[in-house]
């Protein structure tokens, strides 16, 4: 062998074993953030971040929750400002949870929502909510009951709420659209305190309703219900009704909510035709599941009352809100795009008075276990 | 090593990568509308002459290149200002993608990367010669494509039709301008294929390799912006820079495949990187003709840096 070669060799050589990687960060070097809580602050912004910690101390490594918080003009500048607080630096790649407090709410959103999108670390699939506390962060500090890491602890609690459905299942990048699609007013969860069993925790207490990106009022649980019919977004969950004494659980299965533009006598009808099959859950009362006459009355009962809860939801939001939470305005535009073009400038005045007509149509699948009610000996 | 012979399938492949280029992570760039999807098929439809008109030329001076096409068409001192014009469009349009791809780089992931990295791959390539470029085109495009059917069946779940409707709500012009837009570009610069032709074995049909190359490489176009569409919705694909890494950033199936959308920063790298060297190729290839240097390799250095 050549000279050359030899020493071409060695070249190599010594180069793989002298490379590295460009830009890379050590993960001592760094602590993951779970969560992220927002509030307001005279400067501008307070932020609690909830870090990922491990505690070495035990045999067996054990995950810590950890709580910063930095005040700054804008949120990126809270972020850097924990530079001066902590050895590591912060890694947003896990976030799960932004919570937002009423006060930034009420602000406008935007900015984080700026935030979330434009920096390569945040993903854009977390999710917003908003705090129904005073501020975020006590939310952060609340104990945890199941878990030890709080943020992601309301990051599980949102997506296994498709087995309840009463919270929106809305994240980052969901909210932007909704934000910028016309004739949408996206709908978050919110977050609040709630003393259980002595324990202070935390417990998703419905959605928040907002205007573009501020902060417009709160709505209960069930109403969030209603709002997953409507928006075709129910994956699971109980309806709950009452023929004369006896209260019924329906658990369903399956549903399919569609919305339709109509014109009925040169006025703008909204129809939503939902189908929902369904079965007997629970009952406490005497009710005859093996005959069809029983069970049609059931089924009837149950449409009628369903439509009327809907209804009802619907009216309310007319009334005090006056924003179209539900989407029509979008429905219209896809489905009567040259209708739309002529009404999209007055679309909030005419979502007030907007016609409804809702139509439920419930299978009901089967009774469980029992085809016959347990009873007491007579 | 520059005398092999190309066949006509690593010319299609090489074709359906240089189309993929930064296409798949760009585009869609001008007017985001609703219906940037119809602009493709119409583009892809529309540069089906665009391709007859080059499988002609090519099939007229059979072992020539563009380079020498011009020579040989417009005389000594035309030809030459046409080469200088055409090696400078495509040193421009090489830088212009160089760029893009390392801003990728730099935005999405590491962003303390040099930008000459790549350079240094391109000076490579160049040097070892089109066959062996195009046989590597030809090993990777399979990679690729299977990469980007991967993420569409991981998405489908999370799929939105509805981001689809209302078709052509803005009319039909905004549609032509954007597809008028995706037949310059990605479509029409295939052009720069045929500086290779020269270097085409025997039984060669140009025309079939642009027709199936613009095919293959539109229709993948056209899945990956539907996707992102379904994926990321409205106004989200208007306002996004790199939008196949967003749209593919969402998929997730219950906690356990996600953070795929290194799968499409793989894609993009390979591809664009492609794209970079085939254009600095032909800007090389011009600049020798135009100076009379007989090796490729004593120029493609500096022009590289």
């Amino acid at each position: 062998m050549n000279k050359s070669f030899i020493f071409i060799l060695i070249i190599f050589m010594i180069l793989s074993l002298v490379t590295g990687c460009g830009s890379y960060k050590e993960i001592e070097q760094l602590s993951p953030v779970a969560g992220i809580a927002i509030d307001k602050s005279p400067i501008g912004y307070k932020l609690t971040v909830e870090i990922i910690d491990v505690d070495e101390s035990n045999k067996e490594p054990k995950f810590v929750s950890l709580k910063l918080s930095t005040e700054g003009k804008s949120i990126f500048d809270c972020i850097r400002n924990m530079i001066n607080l902590t050895a590591k630096k912060l890694y947003f790649g896990h976030t799960s949870v932004v919570i937002v407090s009423k006060d930034v709410a009420k602000d406008g959103i935007i900015p984080i929502i700026d935030f979330i999108f434009r920096d390569a670390e945040p993903r854009i699939n977390m999710y917003m909510v908003v705090s129904d506390e005073y501020t975020a962060n006590e939310i952060l500090h609340l104990k945890s009951v199941s878990t030890d890491i709080r943020s992601f602890e309301i990051d599980t609690m949102i997506v296994s709420n498709d087995q309840l459905s009463k919270v929106p299942n809305t994240s980052v990048y969901q909210l932007a659209n909704h934000i910028g699609t016309p004739g949408l007013y996206p709908v978050i969860p919110t977050v609040s305190m709630e003393v259980n069993e002595g324990l202070e925790t935390i417990v998703l207490s419905g959605g928040a309703i907002f205007k573009q990106d501020t902060l417009e009022g709160f709505l209960g649980l069930d109403d969030i219900k209603c709002l997953r019919f409507i928006r075709n977004e129910i994956k699971g969950g109980l309806f709950i009704f009452d023929i004369s004494n006896t209260t019924i659980s329906l658990e369903i299965f399956k549903n399919k909510t569609k919305v339709r533009p109509k014109i009925v006598n040169n006025q703008l009808v909204m129809e939503i035709k939902i189908k929902t099959i369904v079965s007997i859950g629970e009952t406490n009362g005497q009710i005859d599941t093996l005959h069809e006459n029983s069970i049609n009355r059931i089924k009837t009962i149950a449409e009628t009352s369903l439509e009327d809860d809907i209804l009802q939801f619907i009216k309310t939001i007319q009334t005090d809100y006056g924003l179209d939470i539900f989407g029509f305005g979008n429905i219209v535009k896809q489905r009567m795009p040259d209708l739309w073009k002529e009404i999209e400038t007055n679309w909030d005045s005419i979502f007030k008075e907007l016609d409804i007509d809702v139509d439920a149509d419930i299978h009901i699948r089967g009774s469980g276990n029992l085809f016959k009610n347990i009873t007491e000996k007579q | 090593m520059e005398n092999k012979k190309i066949s006509s399938s690593q010319y299609k492949s090489l074709m359906v990568i240089f189309i993929f280029g930064t296409s798949l992570i760009f585009v869609g760039n001008i007017h985001g509308e609703e219906d940037i999807w119809i602009s493709i098929l119409i583009a892809i439809a529309m540069s089906m002459p665009l391709a007859l008109i080059y499988g002609k030329i090519a099939k007229l001076f059979p072992k020539m290149g563009l380079f020498d096409i011009f020579i040989k068409t417009y005389g000594k001192v035309l030809g030459k200002f046409f080469i200088l014009a055409y090696s400078f469009h495509f040193f421009h349009l090489a830088t212009m993608i160089l760029r893009s791809m390392t801003e990728y780089i730099q935005v999405a992931s590491l962003p303390d990367t040099s930008q000459y990295t790549t350079g240094i791959l391109i000076i490579y390539t160049i040097n070892a010669g089109l066959s062996a470029f195009s046989t590597w085109a030809k090993l990777i495009l399979p990679i690729v494509i299977l990469l980007i059917i991967t993420t569409i069946i991981l998405g489908f779940n999370q799929f939105d039709y509805s981001y689809l409707m209302p078709i052509l709500y803005n009319g039909l012009k905004p549609v032509m301008v954007n597809s008028y837009l995706f037949i310059t570009f990605p479509f029409a610069e295939t052009i720069v294929f045929l500086v290779f032709s020269a270097y085409a074995d025997d039984n060669n049909d140009f025309t079939k390799v642009y027709i199936h190359g613009i095919l293959i490489g539109g229709f993948f176009l056209f899945i990956n912006v539907f996707r992102n569409i379904l994926l990321l919705g409205f106004p989200n694909v208007n306002n996004v820079l790199f939008r196949s890494d967003f749209a593919t950033s969402i998929i997730t199936i219950s906690n356990f495949i996600q953070r795929i959308e290194i799968i499409v920063s793989s894609n993009l790298t390979l591809t664009s990187f492609a794209k970079a060297t085939t254009y600095l190729y032909a800007a090389s290839l011009g600049f020798i003709k135009l100076f009379n240097i007989k090796n490729i390799k004593d120029f493609s250095l500096s022009y590289v840096l």
